[in-house]
């Protein structure tokens, strides 16, 4: 098991972005439906999201350093603080943020309360922004090429960053075959508002000792930005800041209305019951992709030279006119190969595929004393579980492991407190609660609450809560 | 049923997230002492000239220093507006080896601005004879500096000073040079 565990955390290396692990298999609230179409649903028979409220997720992670680490008052001065971070991170570290708004939702069984299918549709918004550590750029910038950086090789491949904004449409379909298996899918439509993008890149500086000169510099590059939805945004130019700014809001209500890119995924995924108090769960969220063809605009320099100076060319000696300058036609030939050519050409973005798999064992039931109601149409009152995440992301899957426990604490009340195992955030501490007043429900979640003893050292959050209205399962509401 | 006891934990969890998250003292001001100091090596020229090129430039019948070739380049590195904020110090070295029997050498350059007026004392390089002299190293700071990123043109001389050209003279006079660039970017 140990073994396992690092070779998790060896290849996660870093905070896991949109890892709802608190929010997974909660199975009285319906958001749960968006991490697994597959979830058990036998809970309720219709539920709606209040607009706008009813599922609000912010998450922002950086590993490898902490703002306490740059910017604490600590009398040391910054440049030395800024060199000592910037070495000693990697690579693969990242910078992330991602936000998603739910802006309607709902859900319902087509036939009667005895129909074993759910149905769920909805809108949300989302960001995502991901940029691993730019590291030999970055380290180039503090201390040149100078040095003990001759022969230094710099990858300019670290450079890979995307960020998006789009809305996504989705419907979803669930099934509880029997007793122990229920199954979901769900189709999604993405109309993608902004994109840009930089995640192939293969770039390499380094200065070596030369032939005929003291150096040689050596710059090769295949370097590539996509970008849809900004060259529009960029020429949007408006003496009038607020004329300017209604141009914007109304490109982006237009785009999030299905009137950009498109792209097209799903979502599948199932809950198996092996006894009434064993299931296991697993999901794949977002496999998909969006073709973008609409206000695209790319960048891309491709190209590759060895220099060792300039070779002076004397006219009467060299093969060259006193006129010639060849010393201008080198600076404007190396200007124009590695200036960026742009292009108008569609490319199509994968969506950051997740995976979730659980296992859960509930027990514990309630004692009949405290309600008129018999045990067994109660339920159990607590679980235990195992929960692995993982994402797609441009280099390497990033991956989470979460142990949690589940309590039923009231019928206004439950929690659920997770443990995930990441390698920058040993102490991710997770805690969530419901609340049910009759029909209606409020949760709340958070994560990393060990960093908000100090939020400064602090290398990840996550913030999730919404409002729902749940119309509880009853096999017949008429009896 | 709900309880107002369940309030208690549900606000200890609000409480968790809000009052007793703290923020230890951060001062983002520093961000303002920010200084990148990079160092850049950079080539900068390099020639090489054979025995039988000399001798082809360098007239049979000659008194004194005779000028044997001359270029005049463009040099408009600091029209970039980076590099003329940010440089803070230039140093150019110069290395020579002069492996000719009987020539001896000497490299001029002269940075002019677009008048041909000399921005900073010309840099000469002798090269001497069969003869592997030390590296020329030219440090320019402060006024020099800025006097050095007026230049927008250089002038390269060769120049024979040795008294008589010999046909019989063999080998190579070969120029190399780079710069140290010393930013401050801020």
């Amino acid at each position: 098991m140990r073994g396992i565990l690092v070779v998790f955390l060896l290849i996660s290396g870093v905070v896991c972005s949109q890892n709802k692990q608190l929010l997974y298999d909660y199975r009285e609230l319906p958001q749960s439906l968006a991490l697994n179409p597959g979830s058990d649903v036998s809970s309720y028979d219709f539920h709606v999201g209040f607009p706008l409220l009813s599922h609000i997720y912010v998450h922002a992670g950086v590993s490898g350093v902490n703002a306490f680490e740059l910017f604490a008052d600590d009398g040391v001065n910054f440049n030395t603080k800024l060199r000592n971070v910037l070495f000693s991170m990697s690579e693969n570290d990242i910078y992330t943020a991602n936000q998603q708004l739910e802006i309607f939702s709902g859900g319902f069984r087509p036939g009667d309360f005895n129909d074993r299918r759910y149905f769920s549709f909805g809108m949300y918004q989302e960001i995502d922004i991901h940029v691993y550590h730019p590291k030999d750029p970055a380290e180039l910038a503090l201390e040149g090429n100078g040095g003990p950086n001759i022969n230094r090789v710099y990858d300019f491949g670290h450079v890979n960053a995307s960020g998006e904004l789009l809305t996504v449409f989705h419907f979803g379909f669930n099934k509880q075959v029997d007793d122990k298996l229920t199954y979901g899918f769900r189709g999604k439509v993405y109309s993608s508002i902004f994109d840009m993008r930089s995640t192939s890149n293969d770039a390499l500086f380094f200065t070596e000792p030369g032939e005929n000169n003291f150096y040689r510099h050596n710059l090769i590059s295949d370097i590539t930005v996509n970008t849809s939805g900004y060259a529009s945004l960029r020429d949007i130019d408006s003496e009038d800041t607020a004329d300017g700014s209604r141009q914007v809001l109304t490109k982006f209500r237009n785009r999030a209305l299905l009137g950009g890119n498109i792209g097209l995924g799903f979502d599948v995924g199932f809950t198996y019951h092996y006894t009434d108090q064993l299931s296991v769960t697993a999901s794949l969220l977002d496999v998909g992709f969006i073709r973008h063809n609409k206000d695209v605009e790319n960048y891309s320099i491709r190209d590759a030279e060895a220099l060792e100076g300039i070779e002076l060319l004397f006219p009467g000696i060299d093969d060259v006119e006193d006129e010639d300058d060849f010393w201008q036609d080198l600076i404007e030939d190396l200007d124009q190969r590695f200036s960026p050519d742009t292009t108008n050409t569609a490319y199509t973005s994968w969506r950051p595929t997740k995976m979730n798999a659980s296992v859960r064992y509930d027990f514990g039931k309630r004692r009949a004393t405290e309600c008129n109601c018999s045990p067994e149409e109660e339920g159990y009152l607590n679980a235990i579980g195992a929960h692995l995440y993982a994402i797609r992301r441009p280099r390497l899957p990033q991956f989470a492991l979460t142990a949690y426990y589940y309590r039923r604490v009231s019928d206004f009340l439950r929690v659920k407190a997770t443990y995930t195992v990441d390698r920058f955030t040993p102490y991710n501490l997770g805690l969530g609660m419901s609340m049910h007043f009759g029909n209606f429900n409020f949760y709340l979640m958070g994560d990393n609450l060990w960093s908000y003893r100090d939020l400064a050292k602090a290398h990840a959050v996550s913030v999730q809560l919404g409002f729902n209205y749940v119309f509880p399962h009853t096999d017949n509401p008429f009896k | 049923m709900w309880a107002p006891k369940h309030f208690k934990v549900f606000f200890l969890f609000a409480l968790l997230t809000t009052m007793f998250g703290c923020v230890s003292d951060l001062d983002f001001d520093q961000a303002e002492d920010l200084v990148l100091t990079p160092i850049i090596e950079s080539s900068f020229l390099f020639y090489e000239l054979d025995a039988e090129e000399v001798n082809d430039i360098v007239p049979e019948a000659f008194v004194g220093v005779t000028l044997a070739a001359r270029d005049t380049v463009a040099f408009n590195v600091f029209n970039d507006s980076f590099l003329n904020d940010n440089l803070i110090r230039a140093d150019i070295v110069h290395d020579t080896d002069n492996t000719l029997t009987n020539e001896d050498f000497e490299v001029r350059l002269i940075f002019v601005d677009d008048a041909f007026v000399e921005t900073v004392q010309p840099i000469t390089i002798s090269a001497p004879a069969n003869q592997n002299p030390p590296e020329v190293i030219n440090s320019y700071q402060g006024e020099a500096l800025e006097q050095l990123k007026l230049s927008t043109q250089v002038i390269t001389e060769l120049v024979v000073t040795s008294n008589a050209p010999d046909v019989s003279s063999v080998g190579i006079v070969e120029i190399r040079s780079k710069a140290t660039l010393y930013l401050e970017i801020d």
